[in-house]
């Protein structure tokens, strides 16, 4: 089990999603608890990849408008081929456990830039 | 020499013992602590030493110190304070005055060939409730009525040992519930191979670390947390750190009426726990760290909730556990936590290896 969650937490497309959901919960403009509570709740992966959707739509407008860097395309088709090898819990709290850590040097930069703004 | 104690089933009653006799070893040979393994259906107890037959002059304060009411209070607490005095006064005695006949009786091969000592006068003795809530049955106070039941009485001498052992290593929290009555927080950590002066010297450590708990598993998850820092500390600091402890066996006293009786009670694996506080890289001492904290943090009023996932995580640790501990620290970090006080990426992996 923890092989797995660690292997999963160290993948590079769950790294670029956890980010983009640290970042989208520490600004605090965009605070954005919904898209957790959903990722949360998700069960299937039918739910979990419409969970991931409704967060790219609120973070693309926000990251449009704050000009945020925004997680890349093949880390999405990687993170729901990933639900697909190792079942939706272990995505959901490796992503879940990205929002938790503290920020990165450049994310914290990133993030302050926001609030001058 | 070696030495065993033959466990019972009733799991504290047994480890109580082992201790209250390696007191004995401890104080009897000068200081010379002797090993106690944990070696399936006994506790086996390694001593470096010739078996003592009574107190030298140089440890004999020592030993009186042993006996310290305000220590023994609490494996007696369901006892009214005169028939507690009597209780103390009679386990000293017996164990002072046939010291070495009590300590023979425990050598591997008196016990191997079943010879009971002839000299030593076996009365049966009420087990405190305190020491031991699976032998709680009915009143202790005294009452117009006479109370007897067998099925919770053992031998004076494996009662003295239990209670001496209890007294010296036991952990008993006390905290002032709802309606002004009290509750006891007990914890006791189950060797797999320690070295007594080691146990003693954690149970120093940690004798006054305490917080406002929500129950026995909170406090017993909390203290398991404390205790693992210090064998970590320890580890850093000395050559060799060889302590294990298997399990840490808690349960909960509470004052109905004028009585004292036990409610929950559970045990929780430390292997995990102290397989990371050993681990030398920095980020185990972080978890550790964080961990307290969580506890610190969830000892507050309005912080219950943090209190009671990190329990969960600690004691059972598992995805579910995790989530749930996941989900309620999202929450808080709205609330402000120091920086120093929240996972990093590696630190997180540390976690997740104990998941």
């Amino acid at each position: 089990m923890s092989k797995s969650l660690a292997s999963v937490y160290e993948d590079p497309s769950v790294k670029d999603f956890g980010s983009a959901l640290r970042r989208a919960l520490r600004i605090e403009e965009i605070q954005d608890y919904a898209s957790l509570i959903e990722l949360e709740n998700a069960e299937t992966p039918d739910d979990f990849a419409d969970a991931i959707r409704k967060f790219l739509r609120r973070f693309e407008s926000h990251a449009r408008r704050m000009k945020l860097r925004r997680p890349m395309e093949e880390s999405l088709t990687r993170l729901i081929s990933l639900v697909d090898d190792y079942g939706v819990r272990i995505v959901r709290a490796a992503l879940v456990s990205h929002a938790l850590v503290k920020s990165s040097l450049a994310e914290e930069q990133e993030i302050a830039q926001v609030i001058v703004e | 020499m070696q030495y065993i104690v033959l466990k019972s089933g009733l799991e504290i009653f047994d480890v109580a013992r082992a201790y209250g006799l390696a007191a004995c070893l401890y104080y009897g040979a000068g200081f010379r602590a002797p090993v106690i393994i944990d070696a399936g259906t006994v506790y086996l107890l390694e001593h470096d030493a010739e078996m003592p037959k009574h107190i030298p002059e140089e440890c004999q304060a020592g030993w009186a110190a042993c006996f310290d009411h305000k220590h023994w209070r609490d494996v007696l607490r369901t006892y009214k304070q005169a028939q507690f005095e009597a209780k103390v006064k009679k386990a000293r005695n017996l164990l002072s005055e046939r010291f070495g006949t009590v300590i023979e009786q425990f050598l591997l091969d008196r016990v191997i060939a079943n010879e009971p000592s002839k000299d030593l006068e076996n009365n049966l003795e009420t087990l405190s409730g305190a020491l031991e809530p699976t032998a709680f049955k009915g009143l202790r106070a005294p009452t117009r009525g006479t109370y007897s039941e067998n099925q919770v009485k053992v031998g004076s001498v494996d009662w003295a040992l239990a209670c001496l052992g209890g007294s010296l290593v036991g952990k008993y929290i006390s905290q002032r519930t709802a309606g002004n009555k009290w509750e006891y927080y007990v914890n006791y950590w189950l060797p797999e191979r320690v070295t007594f002066d080691g146990v003693l010297d954690l149970r120093e450590k940690l004798r006054s670390a305490r917080l406002s708990y929500l129950g026995a598993e909170n406090a017993a998850a909390h203290q398991a947390v404390l205790l693992a820092k210090a064998i970590r500390r320890r580890a850093l600091t000395e050559l060799k750190c060889t302590d294990r402890f298997s399990e840490v066996v808690f349960f909960t006293l509470f004052q109905s009426s004028q009585q004292i009786k036990p409610s929950s009670a559970g045990h929780a694996s430390l292997s995990h726990l102290l397989k990371l506080a050993l681990d030398p890289k920095p980020e185990a001492e972080n978890v550790l760290n964080i961990w307290d904290y969580l506890f610190r943090r969830g000892s507050t009023k309005g912080a219950e909730g943090l209190a009671i996932v990190v329990t969960e995580f600690v004691i059972r640790p598992n995805l579910d556990s995790y989530e749930r501990c996941l989900k309620e620290l999202i929450r808080y970090l709205r609330k402000g936590v120091k920086g120093e006080f929240q996972y990093d990426e590696k630190t997180l992996k540390e976690v997740m290896a104990y998941v």
